[in-house]
This record gives structure tokens, C-alpha cells and sequence, in this order.
């Protein structure tokens, strides 16, 4: 009896002694203050940051060691209160209310502390174990912005750590605070901030009539009374004990009513706060330089600019292009060379081995020829693309877009905000798609991921780029050339920039109807991006990421395009068959049955249509290694590729469906298949009649 | 009293009241948009549909819409 009591006590003190080994660090803050960067240099992880709030759409975990001691840390979605407005504010809220976590590390910019200080006291009054991390300390400085650190501390009651994430100083202070709050006993904080008398007084008699006195208990009580929250976890927290706290929430509610309170209730609590932390920024913040802002001003007046504002942003645009495309030719050729030689001795090394001759065209002419290609013709153009864009974003850039752009979303009665899930498209839809969280309202964040496939990400930019290169160049001599072939990209861009206010407007009148709703854009502060850190992280976290799954979509569809190549019916390859069947078709809308094929076949990834339909244009069944692009333009001429195939086909690859990551990113978003098919129809039915029409006419007049 | 819409450029301002509901209130609210701060309109864009404020060193675009319901005083 005793001896298992004993067992059973040695058990318990283990799993308290394991429980103590792994501290749990929830981090939040204001969006665009550097909380990814903190999470990222702390745990070693690569979640993406970028200068605009809004950034860190779901919650990511790491962990990191200090004084052998686990943590875990969680990044939760910036948000600017604990009241909760959207999808993503609603995670961060839920987080720090309900879930068990040993430290709350808030992330403030110290540049901007007194509306930071908000979030910091909101904190303080559901947990005593807080730590305040003055990031952007560089910029405060470069501001002449004095923060008094010490007095801060004293004033608050909890460790304040300044710090410069971005130039990685301050990390071991931080580490060091975290650890001796998760050490600290939970205690019950002093309350800060005091509300108006009369509500006081009722919290007092609410207090008085429930028996359990935890230390968050007056953050819950504030909730209960708040006539605009009906949250029923809000009631669970507390437990109800015999009715008693439905009682005296009743009771509080009538007296708020008696006294009007209720109808200013939340402005009753907001006010107090943003009273209480303007008194502490007057007491501990400092500015030696009232015109701390002119610089970025300066900047901000030409970047948005009546005139120059949109001509900037399409020449900066333009030449984002124009890079990609003309840097990227050159280690395209060196890439293709490599894996035609990777191929050869693969060859050779299978014949070695003896490996049926079969297996090992398959190996080589199917899965490594397609992989190669995928490779050379999408690794040039993102390894630029990216770390440009990348530049852009870091900079701060981004929002002032939406900004410039903001009337023409609003005539489509959509958010502005839809500008910058628009730029994410650019790199991936997939991630357009899930980036849409930052939009408040439900029917405007649906228009912005229904839309956001006619932003052409970079699996289909290849894709456009060779055709141009292919068709519509070598008309015009040397300098004339390129910038003829940017602003033929420049253009497609500008069609689906086009056709995503076009479809957003009439979105907006017929299937989700509304209007506008109301919305406000932070535009932060430009920083100087890092270069070096930032083309080694857009190359290592982005580009090698969409390339990989490129690859892994590559590796099969070679496999069955070989197969389906090689494999007769009737002596014919399946392949032709497939096409042959697709191609009347496929004519009235200026395309064949191959590149029809090859659309549909590159749903796992846009990446691979190019390599489809030279494989299926090959009649041997294989591709061959092209030494030009001249060589394929002679392949597809030959096919009876014209102009207007070309146009049809770069319109058909910016406007069709999304491919099949983006659908499932859809899926998730919405939760719905009823609009993951809307979102699969729409921009196909649109673009098949696009394509109709400007076949058709062209058609005629040749 | 007037409307924040119809300030001038560069012209700061303190704010009255805020005549709006719901979850855009609690967002200027949260902004720091109270009774009582100060803001300043900065920046125009094209269509001047949207402008963006200057409230407690952040800058902040606001649609016309929304900035006509914030009720403001001119400072003397």
C-alpha cells in the first residue's frame, strides 16, 4: 500500500520535474515590429519576415536551449490589441487567454512605444510573467529617441530588455529575462491601470461575489461585462460555481446599463489604457529630434506621389523584369549544359550495369531530362526574382503599392489591403492565397483568393518569359529588344492586374455582393534592406523551397509522361492519342491538343508545362536537349505553332486554373469545395474565353 | 467641430469623438485614434480617396469614408 502510494508520488514528481524542463514561450506584439525576426534568431528558424504588417499569418513553434533549460517558443500573428478584429488577431487573443504558456515575451518598436504600451498593459492583466522586448533600438537611436529603460522597468514591474534584433544584439539579455520570469513565482500583478469609478465599483461587487481569486480574474471580469463579447470560454475560465458568477455578471451588466456605461464600454476601457500608457511614455520616453520623420517623408512623398507615385511603381516593376529576364539566360545555358552531362554518364553508368534498355530511357529520357529542364529554365529567373522582390519587401515598399493602388480596389469595393496578397501571388499563389488572412471582412478576403490566381506566379513566369523570347524577339536590335520583350511581360502583368479588378468588381455585384468595408493600412517605416541576408534567404528559403516542389512534381509527371509517350495503342502513343482527341478542341481557342494536354497534366505544377509539350511534340517520345531556344522555336513552328498560338498560349497560362497546391491552399482557406471549385471555373471559363476571342479576331484578319 | 476628411494637408489636428461601430471603432480605438490625440494628415494618394495619418509616429492610410466619421478640432 504504501510502496505503490510511493510509486505513484515518485511518478508525479517526475512528471512535474518534466513539465518544469520544457518552459513554453508565447511572443506577440504589434504586427511589424520584428517579432518573426526575434523568433527566428532565437530558434534558428526561417520563417519568412518582411517590412509590413501582417506578415505571420498562422502560429509557428521553436524551440531553443538556454542554461540547459528547453524552451519553446510560439509566434503568434501581430495584433495591436487583445480585443480582436480579424481571423489572425483572434488567434493571438485566443492564445494568451486560454492556452497554458510559462512566459509571455511582448515585442514593442521602440520607435512608436506609447501605442506598443498598449498591448504590453493589456497583457499585464491576464499575466504577471511578462517581458518586454524594446526592439528597433538602432532605429530609436538613429531617431534620437531616448527610452529609460530602468524606469520602465520599475514602472511596469517586469524585465524590460532593449534590444536591435536585426543586428542581433540584445539576445542573451533577452534569453536571460525570459529565464528568470519562467523562474518566478506567479504572483498577482499590481493593477496599472485604474478604470472610470463606477465600473471600478462594479468589478469590486463582482469580485466580491465569487469565491475564487486567480491573478487574471479581473481581466476576465472586464471581458464578461464587455456587452460585445458573448464568449462562452470566457465563462468556463472562471467556473461558474453554483450560478453565482451569472449572477453578479447580470447584476454588473444591469448597473453598467443604469449608469450608460454599456454603450461606451469598450472606448470606457480603451481610453483608460491609452490614457495609462501615454503617461508612461511621457515618463520614460525622450525626443531629442522633433523632426525624426522628415526623412522617410521625404521619400514618401515622391514614392506616392499623385503622378510619379503609380509611373515609379510600374518602372520599378518594369525593371525587376527586365533583370530576370536578361540575367537569367546565361546560367540557364550553364544549367542545361550540367545536366546534359549529368545524363550522358548516367547513361553510360546504367549501360554499365546492364540495366534493360528500357529502364533506362525511362530513367534517363523521361524522369532526368524533364527534372533537368524544370530545373534550368526555373532556377535562373526565381534565384533573381525572388531576392529583388525580396529587396522590395524589406525595404517597406509593399504598402505604399496598396496605398497608390488603393481607388481602384475601392471602385471593385474591395480591400486595399488585397495589393499586397496580390504581391505574394507573385511569388507563389499558394502563399497569396493563405496571406488573405490579413483581410477583415469574410466576403473581401473570399474576392482576394478567388482572384489572386491572375497575378501569374513564378512557376508560370518561365513559361512567359520563353515564349516572348521565343516569338516576339530578335524584331528589333540589341538595347530596343529587351526592353521590347519587358514591357511585353510588363503588359501580360498589367492584363492580369486588369482582369483581377475586373473580376473583383463584378464579384462584388453579383455573387458576393457587399460593400466595402472599413479598413486601415499601416504604412511602417523604410528600413535599409540587408542585402546579403536577404539574397540568402530568398534563395535558401524561398526559391529552393518552390523549386523543390517543382521537383518532387517534375520527378512523376516525367515518369508518366514517358510512359504515356512511349506506350502504343494501335501503334499510336498514348500521348497523341490524348492530344489528338484534345485538338479540335483546342483549336477555336488558338492552342492544340498538346498544349491543351499540357495544362491539364501540369496541375500538380505550373513549372512543367513547357516540358510537356515538347515532350509530346517529340515524336520519338522523349525530349531532346535543346543548345538554343532558337532549336525549340524550329520544334514548335514545325508543330504548327503561329503568333497567335503563342499569344493564346501565354494568355491561356495567365488566365486558367490554379494549380493543384494553390487549390488545396483554397480549400483550407475557405473550408469550403463550393468556392475551391469557383476558384478552379472562374479564371478557366475566363481565360478559354479570352482565348476564343482573340483567336477568332486575329484569325480574321490574317 | 470638423471632419478629419476635410482637414488639410499637414494640418494637425485633435481628435472629438469617433462617430463609427463595431469592428472599425475598435480598430481606431486601438490605433490610438481617442478623444483627445493628436493627428495629422501626411500623405495623399492619387484619387484622394485614401489618406494617410500621422497618429503617435506611425503612419496610418485611412479611406475617406472611415476618416469622415472621426470628429475633430483645429488646434489655435
Amino acid at each position: 500500500m504504501l510502496f505503490s502510494k510511493m510509486v505513484e508520488m515518485n511518478h508525479q514528481i517526475n512528471e512535474l520535474y518534466e513539465e518544469k524542463r520544457n518552459y513554453k514561450i508565447a511572443l506577440v506584439g504589434n504586427p511589424n515590429v520584428g517579432k518573426s525576426t526575434v523568433f527566428n534568431a532565437l530558434t534558428g528558424m526561417k520563417q519568412h519576415t518582411g517590412n509590413w504588417a501582417g506578415k505571420t499569418v498562422s502560429i509557428a513553434t521553436g524551440e531553443y536551449i538556454y542554461d540547459n533549460q528547453k524552451y519553446t517558443m510560439i509566434d503568434l500573428p501581430g495584433t495591436y490589441s487583445l480585443m480582436a478584429h480579424s481571423k489572425e488577431e483572434e488567434v493571438t487573443r485566443d492564445y494568451i487567454c486560454f492556452e497554458k504558456y510559462d512566459v509571455c515575451v511582448v515585442v514593442c518598436d521602440s520607435t512608436c512605444l506609447e501605442r506598443n504600451l498598449n498591448l504590453v498593459l493589456q497583457t499585464l492583466e491576464i499575466t504577471s510573467r511578462v517581458v518586454l522586448c524594446l526592439n528597433l533600438m538602432d532605429e530609436a537611436n538613429k531617431k534620437k529617441i531616448e527610452v529609460h529603460v530602468a524606469k520602465l522597468k520599475k514602472r511596469l514591474g517586469i524585465e524590460v530588455v532593449s534590444m536591435s534584433a536585426r543586428h542581433q544584439v540584445g539576445f542573451e539579455e533577452l534569453k536571460k529575462a525570459i529565464k528568470d520570469t519562467a523562474y518566478k513565482k506567479y504572483e498577482k500583478h499590481p493593477t496599472i491601470v485604474v478604470y472610470d469609478e463606477k465600473l471600478e465599483e462594479i468589478l469590486y461587487d463582482m469580485k466580491a461575489s465569487i469565491s475564487i481569486d486567480t491573478m487574471n480574474q479581473r481581466f476576465f471580469l472586464l471581458k464578461l461585462l464587455d456587452p460585445s463579447i458573448q464568449d462562452a470560454r470566457f465563462y468556463e475560465y472562471l467556473e461558474d460555481q453554483g450560478g453565482k458568477l451569472e449572477k453578479a455578471i447580470q447584476k454588473g451588466k444591469l448597473s453598467l446599463q443604469e449608469q450608460k456605461l454599456d454603450l461606451h464600454y469598450e472606448e470606457l476601457i480603451v481610453n483608460k489604457i491609452n490614457e495609462k500608457a501615454k503617461e508612461i511614455a511621457q515618463e520614460c520616453i525622450q525626443f531629442h529630434d522633433d523632426h525624426y520623420l522628415e526623412k522617410d517623408m521625404r521619400l514618401d512623398r515622391i514614392l506616392t506621389h499623385k503622378v510619379y507615385g503609380v509611373l515609379i511603381m510600374l518602372c520599378l516593376l518594369s525593371f525587376i523584369f527586365w533583370i530576370t529576364i536578361s540575367a537569367s539566360n546565361v546560367p540557364g545555358q550553364w544549367l542545361s549544359d550540367i545536366f546534359h552531362h549529368i545524363e550522358l554518364y548516367t547513361d553510360q553508368g546504367l549501360s554499365l550495369l546492364h540495366v534493360s534498355p528500357w529502364l533506362k530511357d525511362f530513367l534517363t529520357s523521361g524522369v532526368l531530362r524533364t527534372t533537368g529542364w524544370v530545373i534550368s529554365v526555373m532556377l535562373p529567373p526565381m534565384a533573381i526574382f525572388f531576392p529583388l522582390f525580396t529587396l522590395l519587401e524589406d525595404f517597406g515598399y509593399l504598402p505604399r503599392i496598396a496605398f497608390n493602388l488603393d481607388r481602384y480596389f475601392h471602385k471593385a469595393k474591395t480591400c486595399g489591403k488585397q495589393a499586397l496578397t496580390m504581391c505574394m501571388g507573385f511569388g507563389c499563389n499558394a502563399v497569396g492565397v493563405s496571406g488573405c488572412r490579413i483581410i477583415d471582412s469574410p466576403r473581401e478576403r473570399l474576392v482576394a483568393i478567388l482572384t489572386n490566381n491572375f497575378v501569374p506566379c513564378n512557376g508560370r513566369f518561365p513559361t512567359l518569359i520563353a515564349i516572348i523570347s521565343m516569338f516576339f524577339t530578335g524584331m528589333l536590335l540589341s538595347p530596343w529588344d529587351g526592353i521590347f520583350s519587358t514591357l511585353l511581360l510588363t503588359g501580360v502583368i498589367i492584363l492580369g492586374i486588369l482582369l483581377t479588378f475586373g473580376v473583383s468588381s463584378w464579384l462584388s455585384k453579383t455573387i458576393l455582393k457587399g460593400v466595402p468595408s472599413s479598413f486601415t493600412l499601416e504604412l511602417p517605416p523604410y528600413r535599409k534592406p540587408q542585402f546579403g541576408k536577404v539574397i540568402l534567404r530568398s534563395i535558401f528559403d524561398r526559391t529552393l523551397f518552390v523549386l523543390g516542389r517543382a521537383i518532387s512534381a517534375a520527378i512523376p509527371a516525367g515518369a508518366i509522361l514517358w510512359i504515356m509517350a512511349n506506350v502504343q495503342i494501335a501503334g499510336i502513343p498514348l500521348l497523341q492519342h490524348a492530344s489528338t482527341f484534345l485538338d479540335p478542341i483546342a483549336y477555336v481557342f488558338g492552342l492544340d491538343g498538346v498544349i491543351l494536354l499540357a495544362f491539364i497534366l501540369g496541375f500538380p505544377a505550373n513549372e512543367i508545362v513547357i516540358p510537356i509539350m515538347i515532350m509530346a511534340y517529340m515524336s520519338n517520345g522523349y525530349m531532346i536537349e535543346f543548345e538554343h531556344l532558337s532549336e525549340l522555336k524550329a520544334l514548335l513552328v514545325a508543330n504548327g505553332w503561329t503568333w497567335i498560338t503563342a499569344i493564346c498560349t501565354m494568355l491561356f497560362s495567365l488566365i486558367h486554373f490554379p494549380c493543384a497546391t494553390t487549390c488545396m491552399t483554397i480549400k483550407k482557406e475557405t473550408g469550403s469545395w463550393k468556392w475551391t471549385c469557383i476558384a478552379f471555373l472562374l479564371p478557366t471559363i475566363i481565360g478559354l474565353i479570352v482565348c476564343f476571342i482573340v483567336a477568332n479576331v486575329a484569325r480574321v484578319f490574317m | 467641430m470638423h471632419l478629419l476628411s476635410d482637414t488639410i494637408l499637414y494640418e494637425e489636428v485633435e481628435v472629438q469623438e469617433v462617430k463609427c461601430q463595431g469592428s472599425i471603432k475598435r480598430r481606431l480605438l486601438d490605433l490610438g485614434i481617442i478623444h483627445g490625440a493628436f493627428i495629422k494628415p501626411m500623405l495623399e494618394n492619387t484619387s484622394k480617396d485614401m489618406r494617410a495619418y500621422l497618429i503617435k509616429g506611425t503612419l496610418i492610410a485611412l479611406r475617406k469614408e472611415e476618416a469622415s466619421a472621426i470628429y475633430v478640432q483645429r488646434r489655435g
